[in-house]
């Protein structure tokens, strides 16, 4: 296994409180691989990611866990070495790809020195690799050695992901690639990712609200709430027969070329309050499900199908096959 | 009202408010504290404080306390004096540059900005040297030296406004349009130029003691600059000159800028022209 | 081309404003009581100097006439004469400006890199103890007169240490050598002035340091596993500068002013020790040029400030 996150739990100090973002999570990614954390905005998809390159904000910390990449454990190691996986073994394309980019930097220089600074190699074999890789990503190599602010948004988009490639990491995460974009935008941003993936054979750990984007993008998903994997397994599993009343209340919330618009269906409620979080399931006082015994006792994980896990005291009888499709 | 009390209560608006309180409790009892003229000789020239005279005397034999106590009088004056005067001219100024737009706001633009070029200190010791220095005319010279910031972030405030429907509602209501803007628009504007003229304050009293140190102050009434005037040309001999006149002008520039800034972050106002 | 187009378009704004700063000056001395005839001479001027200058200026011509004729001397460089020093103001200020600009250069100079450097430092540590101290400290410099800072530092270190000279530029009979003993000399008015204008670029570095370490381009350079130190400096640094850079060409003014009041206090032979014996003894030509020339100085500096945040941030010629 290339990268295997074992019982994961990362800590926020907030004040004289410590909130647990993430609690106990594991889920593992193989060579060219693709895996999709899926959830409402605060329910800790974006910190998992970040806790993988330790990216985590100064008052956080992993708390508990490891993060095993081909058997070495990044929660464990020093600052310098954590350093040297960044970009050159796990690289990232943030959420905001217009502000991502230094803009008084030429693009190239920044592309440049990412490379330079893991690796040794002349600028000029600098410089040629970043013109391949933007002509790759679709962006006339001519434009290298301009600035952000003369680049469209749909250029900046492409300039980060060209940026994320240079070092040819192992494992790049995505965090909503496609988010500030339109749709059409969207779909060629998947399609290039799915392209270059093929081609760098990298594995890649996607972030994204968007259930049904995710699933065409990725082999598995892990849907998240309240900092905790509550449902994960295969693609197709997750999406199409989903045991879990949240992933399957996440999947009506999104319009779908498949589905009549008046099925859509909007989640009451928001996201759990860190400060404050449920006795048992944390999603019992938003289910329509729920019974008595999900207030009061916290379901495990397991298995419930071949290919999937599901974190639901109800989750056998919960079959939503025949509903969903 | 929770912003008010956690303005009231937090340790810089205390300590600037317990200064001024002081000056001004100074300002007022100047007659009972020190009864007398203070540029009357009562003692023997450049004593050392102690004895009869706690801060010591001048070159001319005159009581520096005496003379501190009534020159609190002139800062005060200058500080309210010139800084309300600003706040009218800018106010007005301001507000309409912002209401009527057009060539009127172009001209006004150009204004705010030759005044922050301009060397202001140098502009009012031209006016003051060609002008006078009576004690009036000085705190209208350094008044209308000082407006255009107030009239900048007045005019800030009604294009915002403006946009938000005060407008229409004081139509709706039926009034003339100075009435909408004057009645309407510019009270709910006036936080962040109220913040902006106590931060005046400090810069008023400074320019009134840096003229005064250069000579050009009133020579017919106590102040801290004609002390501190005095005192540099023996600072050799009688430092007590230069240090206790110094102390009472920095201390009271310190308050006002505690209490400007402290109400300018209540506010949340951004950083505004504080030159 | 874009450039260059950009410093052009830069270099036309400013002939309006000096123009501007020239009608301001007339308009003053046209507003004064008296005649401003006595008022360019001097009340002390011989007739046949006055009858000269009314010749010169066109003062029996209509006021409109007057205002052409005053600008055209003005920008031909004829200020008039000094009274007291008998001597063409022009020269005078030309002269004495490159003494002031020595002196404040050099302060805003090192007010710059120490106010940005504690600036960082206090926001690195936001909201916690150093911050705290820093913070204060700064409030407190903001508040302190210059000329009365100047008189403190030149008590304890010039007249009980006896370190530094009290005043002037330069002694007879010292063993230093000539720059030696001018740097000696400048050290008390160089330090008030750098002292007081710190706080105003601390205050500066430290809100736009804390604000540009929450932008997205920071975490892509920690995420591409810079070391912090290169993060800071490389990234964070350069973008944080900018309103630095602003500051610095907006405070031009505010610099006169400081050098107007410590020259005066340590006799530097400067501008403002020049408009300073100019207002004891009335000397109105000196006075005015000396606004004159400053106000321009500050033109010029916004412009060449201007220039260099055009190099640091290629937005702008875009705009």
């Amino acid at each position: 296994m290339l990268l295997e996150v074992k019982n994961l739990s990362v800590d926020f100090k907030v004040g004289r409180q410590t909130l647990r973002a993430v609690n106990n999570v594991s889920f593992s990614l193989g060579e060219r691989d693709s895996l999709g954390l899926v959830g409402e905005s605060g329910c800790g998809k974006s910190t998992t990611a970040f806790a993988l390159m330790r990216l985590l904000a100064s008052n956080g910390s992993i708390s508990e866990g490891q993060i095993l990449l081909n058997g070495v454990d990044l929660a464990a190691a020093s600052y310098d070495e954590i350093r040297k996986v960044r970009w050159k073994d796990i690289s990232i394309i943030f959420q905001n790809a217009m502000t991502a980019l230094n803009p008084v930097q030429k693009i190239g220089d920044q592309i440049i020195n990412a490379l330079r600074e893991h690796e040794d190699v002349s600028k000029k074999e600098a410089i040629e690799r970043a013109e391949y890789l933007f002509e790759r990503v679709g962006i006339a190599k001519s434009r290298l050695m301009q600035y952000p602010h003369e680049f469209s948004g749909g250029m900046k988009q492409r300039a980060v992901i060209a940026l994320a490639l240079i070092c040819s990491p192992k494992i790049l995460i995505a965090d909503e690639p496609t988010t500030a974009l339109d749709v059409v935008a969207q779909r060629q941003v998947i399609e290039l990712l799915a392209g270059l993936q093929d081609e760098f054979n990298i594995s890649i750990v996607m972030i994204s609200h968007d259930i049904s984007a995710v699933a065409e993008a990725c082999r598995s998903i892990a849907v998240m709430y309240g900092g905790e994997i509550m449902e994960q397994g295969r693609s197709k599993d997750v999406l199409i027969q989903n045991n879990h009343p949240y992933t399957h209340a996440l999947v009506g919330s999104f319009p779908s070329l498949h589905k009549p618009l008046s099925t859509l269906a909007q989640i009451p409620g928001g996201a759990p309050n860190l400060a404050d979080m449920p006795a048992g399931c944390p999603f019992s006082p938003r289910c329509a499900y729920a019974a008595e015994l999900c207030g009061r006792e916290k379901p495990d994980s397991r298995r419930v199908r071949l290919n999937k896990l599901c974190k639901c005291h109800y989750a056998e009888e919960l079959d939503f096959n025949k509903k969903g499709g | 009202m929770k912003k008010l009390k956690s303005f009231l209560t937090n340790p810089q608006t205390v300590t600037g408010l317990v200064i001024l309180v002081i000056m001004l409790g100074l300002a007022a009892l100047a007659p009972v504290i020190c009864p007398g003229n203070p540029l009357f000789s009562v003692g023997k020239p450049l004593q050392a404080p102690g004895g009869d005279f706690i801060m010591g005397t001048d070159y001319l034999g005159r009581d520096v306390w005496a003379m501190l106590v009534w020159g609190s009088r002139i800062s005060i004056i200058f500080a309210f004096g010139a800084s309300l005067l600003s706040l009218i001219v800018g106010i007005v100024l301001g507000a309409l540059s912002g209401y009527i737009g057009g060539w009127f706001d172009d001209l006004m633009c150009r204004i705010f900005e030759l005044f922050y070029i301009i060397p202001r200190t140098f502009l009012v010791i031209l006016m003051v040297a060609f002008f006078g220095s009576s004690v009036g005319l000085m705190v209208i010279i350094i008044g209308i030296t000082i407006w255009p910031s107030n009239a900048k972030i007045m005019r800030a405030q009604v294009l915002t406004l403006k946009s938000r429907g005060y407008v229409q509602a004081g139509n709706v209501a039926g009034g003339t349009k100075l009435g909408i803007l004057f009645k309407h628009i510019v009270p709910n504007g006036m936080g962040p130029v109220l913040s902006n003229s106590i931060l005046q304050m400090a810069q008023a009293v400074l320019t009134e003691a840096s003229l005064s140190f250069l000579g050009l102050g009133d020579p017919n009434r106590a102040s801290w600059g004609l002390i501190l005037n005095a005192g540099q040309k023996h600072i050799n001999s009688a430092p007590w000159l230069v240090i206790y006149p110094g102390i009472a002008l920095a201390l009271l520039l310190l308050a006002f800028n505690l209490i400007g800034t402290a109400l300018h972050k209540t506010l949340n106002v951004k950083q505004a022209a504080m030159e | 081309m874009k450039f260059g187009k950009y410093v052009l378009r830069r270099l036309l704004q400013m002939v309006p404003v000096i123009l501007t700063i020239i009608c301001l000056c007339f308009l003053i001395i046209h507003l004064a009581p008296g005649d401003p005839a006595t008022i360019m001479a001097g009340e002390t001027a011989t007739d046949e100097y006055i009858a000269e200058l009314k010749a010169q200026f066109g003062l029996d011509l209509p006021l409109w006439q007057q205002l052409l004729i005053y600008v055209k001397n003005t920008l031909q460089g004829n200020l008039g004469n000094s009274f007291l020093l008998k001597l063409p103001v022009s020269e005078l200020l030309a002269e004495k400006m490159k003494v002031t600009l020595a002196l404040v250069l050099l302060s805003e100079i090192i007010a710059i890199v120490l106010g940005t450097l504690l600036g960082m430092t206090a926001a690195k540590h936001e909201n916690r103890i150093q911050d705290h101290i820093i913070s204060n400290l700064s409030m407190v410099l903001y508040c302190m007169p210059a000329f009365w800072l100047g008189m403190m530092l030149m008590l304890l270190f010039a007249i009980n240490l006896k370190w530094f000279p009290t005043s002037g530029m330069q002694s007879f009979n010292t063993p230093l050598s000539p720059l030696m003993d001018m740097l000696h000399h400048m050290f008390l008015p160089c330090l008030t002035l750098s002292l007081i204008r710190i706080p105003t670029y601390l205050k500066l570095a430290r809100s736009s340091v804390v604000e540009v370490a929450q932008e997205d381009f920071i975490n892509t350079a920690r995420a591409i596993g810079y070391s912090e130190r290169v993060v800071y400096r490389k990234h964070a640094l350069r973008n944080a500068l900018l309103p630095t850079v602003t500051q610095a060409g907006m405070s031009l003014s505010t610099l006169f002013n400081g050098a107007l009041l410590t020259e005066t206090v340590f006799s530097w032979p400067g501008m403002g020790r020049m408009v300073y014996d100019a207002i004891a003894g009335r000397d109105y030509p000196v006075i005015m040029g000396g606004f004159l020339v400053s106000a321009i100085m500050v033109v010029v500096g916004g412009f060449i400030t201007d220039i260099i945040y055009m190099y640091l941030d290629p937005r702008v010629v875009a705009e």
